[in-house]
């Protein structure tokens, strides 16, 4: 993650000039990303008289800015969605992370010119998004809505739009074939998208966002309603639309599928950026304080009593069917817990952490 | 991987970004949708209907043809089946995208908001006057059998019906869709707009004025034959009567003002689907 300072010149025409410049080849990825050190900012609220203006731009992504975003806000009457969101998104994924209704899909409409800003602008390559029908040419985007023309089969639904991006009927038609060959679903292209699962829907709707191959992406929860293996397959594939250079802008409130694509997050809550970076900075933070983590076995008591001697455990705590536990080293006692069941003949039921996903990062970023 | 401030290269073929070409696409593209849907159908077998029972009429019982002709267009077709095809696609034309949720599909396309929605009320106008212009002339040919009159003398009729529907379809079918943009709600809308203004001020001297529907009868040579009698006296001497042309004129502002209005609403309409 690059972190710069981003001087103002007009929302149009957003020029950075970065401090700490990162060539591609330092670009996190997975695992590699976590052991580089790396800048994490934590956003809060600015004081009372505090300027919040040029210094607070987040910027994020790789190479030059491609979306803009300044000082957005978005109200539903008395109810705000987005509040004062400034942004600087370059090449690359990056994740867009919050708890449902922090403000994730209002963003990326606002993004995307379906909703007129309150106050602000977004701007994609320098041209405003909303009412500039031109910007819709490079850009792409996967609504989390699950809404098709239903009579359609997959192809023509595909084609159609494609045609709508300007395309003759042929190259449309070959664009589409593509776009449905990179989703895997070219054996069910002809079927009615009435008759698909909810997997194959959620493919489509990303193959129509890639057929005309615009180099800015939005994904809105494009991972909802997929299975294992097509999980896999988007999640390889937002990582090598990344990897082409191409803007990639990526919601999910599911921690692990975000930190599968891009360790490079913007995290939002109550519409407002309350953090940006790494993705495993922000992780290695919150494990240097102790995690809870709930276990269900057959016997609690004796299972608990196992795990006492370590030291790592500071604390168990029995409920009506078993137990938290709280560690400091939350790596190894994700590990201990399955063996020692296993080891011991213990019946393991559940093991979940309300730690390990997105609500610790907030309770972490936003006390 | 590509280098930081590298733009990524992407290679698609040629295409054309000009409004024209991209407003003309989607007229075509969601003509065809239309004009295939299952409600299309459905829409022309209740537009048949008339035809099918004046063909039994022209077989089984001396009936002149022309007459049946004249009288399902005035008490049939304009008052009841032109504003119900309208109202099924005029209406729908944004509406359904927007209950359908497809709408966003569309916003993202490099056409402007004032280009989308000329091209869809165009497609839904086109899809109405097939829907509409067909069964007329088919009414028509089932009543040129049971009449005796050479073609030529039916001609003049035939076009002022079919002037009258089309011109009933275009502006309808704008005034649908203009309250579909206005209220994101079509089919209770436009239900009460066509009892208030199409039914009620249809019936009052003067007022009539403010419907379509007198303007077709103007533009089809009817007279206000079917207004209540004493009203009339109480207002006017003699019920009013314009040329065919001021008809077209005036339901041609009607239609040019529900688009234009619309138009500039659905430009700065937010979509929160």
């Amino acid at each position: 993650m690059s972190t710069t300072k981003t001087t103002e010149s007009g929302p149009d025409t957003p020029e950075t000039t970065p401090v700490e410049p990162k060539s591609s080849s330092e670009e996190p990825e997975g695992s590699k990303a976590s052991k580089e050190p790396a800048k994490v900012s934590v956003q809060n609220d600015p004081k009372e008289g505090e300027q919040v203006g040029v210094d607070s731009i987040v910027r994020i992504g790789r190479g030059k800015t491609v979306v803009a975003v300044r000082r957005l806000s978005y109200w539903y009457g008395q109810v705000i969605g987005v509040n004062d969101i400034s942004l600087d998104i370059g090449q690359g994924v990056v994740g867009l992370l919050g708890p449902n209704g922090a403000g994730k899909s209002t963003l990326l409409k606002l993004m995307t010119g379906q909703l007129r800003p309150a106050t602000g602008m977004v701007t994609v390559n320098n041209q405003r998004v909303w009412n500039s029908s031109k910007t819709f040419a490079e850009l792409g985007f996967v609504p989390e809505q699950d809404a098709f023309y239903e009579e359609m089969t997959g192809r023509q639904f595909v084609t159609h739009l494609t045609r709508l991006q300007g395309f003759s009927a042929d190259d449309a038609t070959e664009l589409a074939a593509e776009a449905i060959e990179t989703v895997s679903l070219t054996e069910q292209a002809d079927r009615r998208i009435r008759e698909y699962s909810k997997g194959m829907r959620q493919r489509i709707k990303i193959a129509q966002a890639l057929a005309h191959k615009p180099t800015v992406l939005f994904f809105d929860e494009p991972l909802s309603g997929t299975d294992p293996v097509g999980r896999r397959r988007i999640i390889d594939l937002i990582r090598e639309l990344g990897d082409e250079g191409r803007t990639v802008f990526v919601s999910s409130h599911i921690l692990h599928e975000v930190q599968a694509m891009t360790s490079d997050i913007v995290l939002i809550n109550r519409g407002k950026v309350v953090a940006d970076g790494n993705l495993f900075r922000i992780r290695e933070l919150i494990d240097e304080h102790p995690h809870r983590i709930y276990v269900e076995c057959d016997k609690s008591r004796e299972f608990a009593a196992l795990l006492t001697p370590f030291e790592d455990i500071s604390e168990i705590q029995f409920s009506e069917r078993g137990f938290f536990v709280s560690t400091d080293d939350p790596d190894a006692c994700y590990g201990r817990i399955p063996r020692l069941s296993l080891e011991h003949g213990f019946k393991l039921q559940a093991m979940t952490s309300q730690d390990n996903n997105l609500s610790a990062i907030f309770r972490f970023l936003v006390p | 991987m590509m280098s930081t401030s590298e733009a990524p290269k992407i290679e698609r073929p040629p295409r054309s970004l000009s409004s024209p070409t991209l407003g003309l696409r989607l007229l075509s593209l969601d003509f065809g949708r239309q004009i295939r849907a299952r409600k299309t159908l459905t829409l022309v077998a209740i537009q048949l209907l008339p035809v099918v029972i004046a063909a039994v009429f022209v077989i089984w019982r001396d009936v002149d043809g022309m007459n049946l002709f004249r009288n399902t267009i005035e008490h049939v077709y304009i008052p009841l089946l032109l504003p119900l095809a309208a109202l099924f696609f005029g209406g729908p034309t944004i509406v359904n995208e927007i209950e359908g949720r497809t709408i966003t599909y569309l916003t993202l396309r490099p056409l402007s908001r004032a280009t989308l929605f000329l091209a869809k009320l165009a497609s839904s106008i086109s899809v109405a006057l097939v829907a509409t212009l067909l069964p007329v002339l088919a009414l028509f040919g089932v009543c040129m059998i049971g009449s005796g009159d050479p073609l030529g003398d039916s001609l003049p009729m035939l076009g002022a019906a079919l002037g009258a529907v089309a011109v009933g379809a275009i502006t309808y079918t704008a005034i649908f869709a203009f309250l579909g943009v206005l209220f994101s709600a079509t089919l209770l809308l436009g239900i009460v707009y066509f009892v208030v203004v199409e039914l009620v001020f249809a019936a009052i001297p003067i007022i009539e004025l403010l419907s379509v529907k007198f303007h077709l009868r103007t533009i089809a040579g009817f007279t206000s034959s079917d207004r209540a009698g004493f009203l009339d006296r109480l207002i006017l001497e003699e019920p009013l009567n314009f040329e065919w042309w001021f008809g077209v004129l005036i339901a041609g502002l009607m239609a040019s003002f529900a688009i234009i209005v619309s138009t500039l609403v659905f430009r700065q309409r937010q979509f929160h689907v």
